[in-house]
């Protein structure tokens, strides 16, 4: 531990910074009356191009960007570079969908997608898969930003061997978080988002300029992993694709895209933007942060050509390659600049984590708390019952980590983006037409969720000789193909979701079961700010704010 | 007031390559040619990235709706106004947590608007 000294008193003291940072941001861009779930939830909806950019590129590109993707592609090779074909499809996704949900939301004051599904499709039922989806599949997104601190903390020898020894720096970080979200709600992250991400634009141009050149260039970095992947027996690791895997690597961007956009705190960073051109112009800003991204990735590869070998798991004989990052910044640099790069990890994975949280206080608050528990809630109680939910979140994350093996923190992750690709047909179809009918949208979801389900149960993972939830990528010869491809689990499920859905609309559309009544106007979908027909329980608290 | 009857355009379309293109992994599951060391599959990769920024871009442009229909006012200093043209105010009364807030230029260039933690962007002068 002592040899670590420097670059845990960096991070702290970067740590310290940005948790400061937290607890002033409640008086940033400050409203008169923070009690209203617009105000804490949403930042008052009132974030311009700068801040957007910043808060969703720190929402999207989390501690997994920094410490999963490289792993991936330190054990695997190509097929983690999936990230980046990913972060490229999605904005253009967002620019046309997205922003319809953004018009509708302005118009209506949804602050979760399950109010946009309660008010389309006239069903309290549908809302609630929608929201109960959400939070089921954040849960684990937030668990993997503490594998991000937590790769980062074993690097710097501050976590012991009792399994209360191990997790107390991450319970102490997560308290803090979880403190100063409760106070400032989403201009916490808005705000924390500027340092986070300025702090990692530094670590990753140093480090892609600094270490190619002590490592002998870009080439000898490639032929290096390449040397690897040539000498391991798995057949599906190199520096490129081979026939095998090229479906997984398509079917799985294009459904994590699909995915990310589903996710309750990407949309939360989206209602948080104030009008429609904000959107617009960051979807044409926001691929620096898949160069980044793609930098980052490489990082796996340059942790080959330096000979790192990742630290031991938490069972006896395993490794835990997500400490492949961390290690090679911590031998390949100053301990003061390691400590830097600790810094931007550990703060990257606190932006998500507190926007993660509160997108799932919100589903929890209008959907299920303002639904069912308490249907004459007043905006001030749902603002309440929305911050006490968030800590229960990330109590509920914190769990996730200590009882669950992290080692595959990646996998849990894409167990999350699975059950949430369920919500597709409601939310993002759901945009366009109102043709689907809301019981054929409770049918598909359910079928979804079971195939999906069911086809992660099937898949082994041969690095740890688990049988089941293995992984994403499922073998199309468990379908009774004659063939080795894998074909990403989400895309399958979600395939078959739509097939129930549309069939199942046919039938009941047929037999004249009520569709219930459509909340939404055609214009709603291309509202925009000033839009003078803004409903009163949209008009926020704030609504002279003093800029003082 | 501000509504438009349809976000639609034939540029959208565009919006599609940078959706299509970078999923065709025959288009670029190569090792050489290497471009500065990096292999086919990385460096094409990566120039995907600058497509996707130029389509989005390009599309963003083509479908700005003109300057009437969107809510004009200001960049970050709600104090002075005096570029914010009369005939732009709606018509109706807006309702009050909007009409101070529009912070946007109408040349749609990357405003700082509102991201100076200093200057509480939220205007009081109603």
């Amino acid at each position: 531990m002592s040899e670590h000294i420097t670059e845990i008193v960096v991070f702290t003291v970067l740590f310290l910074l940005v948790s400061g940072m937290g607890f002033v941001a409640a008086r940033w861009r400050a409203p008169k009356d923070m009690a209203h779930l617009d105000e804490w939830g949403l930042g008052g909806r009132s974030f311009g191009g700068w801040i957007t950019w910043f808060l969703i590129g720190g929402d999207l590109y989390t501690a997994y960007t920094f410490v999963a993707v490289p792993a991936l592609i330190f054990g695997a090779g190509a097929a983690g570079f999936f990230a980046v074909p990913y972060t490229i499809v999605i904005y253009p996704m967002f620019f046309l969908v997205l922003i319809r949900l953004w018009s509708v939301s302005h118009r209506h004051g949804f602050v979760t997608p399950a109010d946009f599904v309660r008010t389309r499709f006239d069903s309290p039922t549908l809302a609630l898969l929608v929201a109960v989806t959400g939070i089921v599949a954040t849960m684990p997104y937030i668990a993997l930003q503490l594998v991000g601190i937590e790769a980062v903390l074993k690097t710097m020898g501050v976590t012991g061997d009792s399994p209360l020894a191990r997790h107390a720096p991450i319970i102490l970080a997560f308290a803090i978080l979880a403190a100063y979200t409760y106070q400032s709600g989403l201009r916490a992250p808005a705000l924390i988002a500027f340092v986070k991400d300025t702090l990692i634009y530094i670590v990753i141009i140093v480090a892609i300029l600094y270490l190619p050149y002590k490592l002998g260039g870009w080439g000898s970095i490639f032929d290096a992993a390449d040397a690897k992947f040539q000498a391991s027996p798995s057949p599906n690791d190199g520096i490129i694709l081979n026939a095998n895997n090229q479906l997984q690597y398509i079917t799985l961007a294009l459904g994590s895209a699909f995915a990310l956009f589903l996710y309750p705190h990407s949309i939360t960073g989206v209602l948080a933007s104030k009008n429609r051109n904000v959107i617009k112009r960051n979807m044409s800003a926001l691929p620096a942060y898949s160069l980044l991204l793609g930098l980052i990735a490489l990082l796996g590869y340059m942790a080959i050509s330096a000979g790192v070998k990742p630290l031991p798991g938490a069972k006896e004989g395993t490794v835990d390659s997500n400490t492949v990052v961390p290690l090679l910044f911590d031998q390949q640099f100053p301990a003061w600049f390691a400590g830097i790069a600790f810094a931007a990890i550990g703060i990257g994975a606190l932006v998500p984590a507190a926007i993660m949280s509160i997108a799932a206080a919100n589903l929890f608050t209008r959907n299920i708390y303002k639904e069912y528990l308490r249907k004459d809630a007043t905006p001030a109680q749902e603002a309440s019952v929305a911050k006490i939910t968030s800590l229960v979140v990330k109590i509920g994350a914190v769990a996730f980590i200590i009882f669950l093996d992290p080692q595959f923190s990646i996998d849990l992750q894409l167990i999350g983006g699975v059950i949430i690709l369920q919500t597709a047909p409601a939310v993002a179809i759901g945009l366009y037409t109102r043709w689907l009918h809301r019981g054929g949208l409770v049918a598909g979801w359910i079928a979804g969720m079971s195939m999906g389900l069911w086809m992660l149960y099937q898949v082994p993972n041969a690095a740890t000789g688990r049988a089941h939830f293995g992984g994403s990528a499922f073998p199309l010869s468990k379908f009774g193909f004659d063939t080795p491809k894998t074909i990403y689990v989400g895309f399958v499920a979600v395939a078959v979701n739509l097939l129930v859905v549309v069939i199942a609309t046919l039938i009941l559309r047929a037999i004249k079961t009520p569709e219930g009544i459509d909340g939404t106007e055609p214009d709603d979908f291309f509202a925009d700010e000033g839009d003078p027909r803004l409903e009163k329980a949209r008009t926020s608290p704030d609504a002279i704010a003093s800029s003082t | 007031m501000s509504t438009p009857r349809s976000d639609r355009s034939p540029w959208n379309w565009l919006l599609l390559v940078p959706i299509v293109v970078p999923l065709l992994t025959p288009l670029y599951n190569f090792d050489s040619p290497r471009l500065f060391g990096f292999p086919a599959f990385y460096w094409i990769q990566f120039s995907f990235i600058l497509l996707g920024v130029a389509t989005t871009s390009i599309v963003y442009q083509m479908t700005r709706r003109p300057p009437d229909a969107v809510p004009v006012s200001l960049s970050a200093a709600p104090a002075t106004s005096p570029t914010a043209p009369a005939s732009e105010a709606p018509s109706t009364p807006p309702t009050p947590s909007e009409a101070p807030s529009t912070s946007k230029t109408a040349s749609g260039s990357e405003t700082p608007s509102g991201s100076k933690p200093s200057s509480g962007s939220e205007a009081s002068d109603e």
